[in-house]
């Protein structure tokens, strides 16, 4: 009961740096501004999934 | 626009074989139809509208991976051949989403007339506005609210796993444009303009049949005059898919540009 969300926690952080290295990878992967900018905007609104759960439990 | 007159012709040559397939399969979901013989008037209608949807769904499918064939000729350089005569980016994206979308017309409407088949074999009688609403005004619909957007995301798909082409990160691209687009879709809330408007009702023809069917007086007291398609038909959803269409196409073309142009 105890672990569950610490847990949960973890595999949230952990999908978090897959997700901030993901995103690393692709700004540096193109030249294209666009390209950039909907990448940000798609890990931005992944991350913001990820981490709205978490904030509620705070 | 002299340039997408030669791209549309250059679409038709390319993906005709596709369109023709599509268009000509009506004749099989027409003899899969025909071919429902179940006990009862319910049944037979439940079962035929289950695979006009599948047909519809699949026709969606298979356009999406016409349109889609754009990842191999870009990878093959195949525009190149027409640099000669430099032609914007949204024209190559425009192009291609409007001879999809014009086979795509053309198949629902096909479906739309077989729809209408289906609902005479029931027992409906409909009038000139029942079978304009089945024939044109539901595959229309059908066809600006689910397969515009859904085309042009495809494309978008495909131009933004373009920009990652020479780092060979495509797959990383792909991933996380398909897990970000519900996401996005569902705190961009371009889905939630239809709350407060107006539902789309249905003609008379088809109402009084599903008045029948449920065992309810086709006309006065108890009986649904119009009856309102819920959570499906909104005049919301066109605003919405055509704005979404519009922003897909604005951010492909710009990738365009930028990677091709």
């Amino acid at each position: 009961m105890i672990l569950a969300p610490a847990l949960l926690s973890i595999m949230q952080i952990l999908l978090l740096v897959v997700l901030g290295y993901a995103e690393y990878r692709l700004w540096r992967g193109t030249s294209s501004p666009t390209a950039r900018i909907l990448s940000l905007l798609f890990s931005g609104t992944i991350a913001w999934a990820i981490i709205r759960p978490f904030m509620f439990t705070l | 626009m002299k340039g997408l007159h030669t791209l549309l012709w250059r679409e038709y040559r390319s993906s005709r074989g596709w369109a023709i397939g599509l268009i000509g399969s009506l004749g099989l979901w027409t003899w899969i139809v025909s071919m429902i013989n179940n006990e009862g008037v319910e049944n037979r209608l439940a079962l035929r509208s289950l695979i006009i949807t599948v047909a519809f769904a699949i026709g969606v499918i298979v356009l999406s991976f016409m349109v889609g064939r754009l990842h191999t000729e870009i990878k093959h350089d195949e525009h190149r051949t027409l640099l000669l005569s430099p032609i914007p980016g949204y024209l190559h994206i425009v192009s291609r989403l409007v001879f999809a979308v014009g086979v795509g017309l053309i198949y629902a409407i096909g479906l739309g007339t077989l729809t209408w088949w289906v609902f005479s074999q029931a027992g409906a009688h409909l009038g000139a506005s029942s079978i304009m609403q089945l024939v044109a005004a539901f595959p229309a619909f059908g066809i600006v609210t689910l397969l515009m957007p859904t085309l042009a995301w495809v494309l978008l798909l495909v131009l933004f796993a373009n920009a990652y082409r020479l780092s060979h990160l495509t797959w990383i691209a792909v991933i996380v444009m398909c897990a970000g687009t519900p996401v996005s879709l569902l705190y961009r809330g371009i889905n939630g303009l239809d709350h407060h408007l107006p539902v789309w009702t249905t003609a008379p023809g088809i109402t009084d049949l599903f008045n029948r069917l449920a065992g309810m007086p086709t006309q006065g007291e108890g009986s649904m005059l119009t009856m309102a398609v819920p959570g499906v038909v909104h005049y919301g959803d066109i605003v919405g898919a055509v704005l979404l269409t519009g922003l897909l196409v604005f951010l492909a073309a710009r990738l365009w540009e930028e990677m091709e142009g």
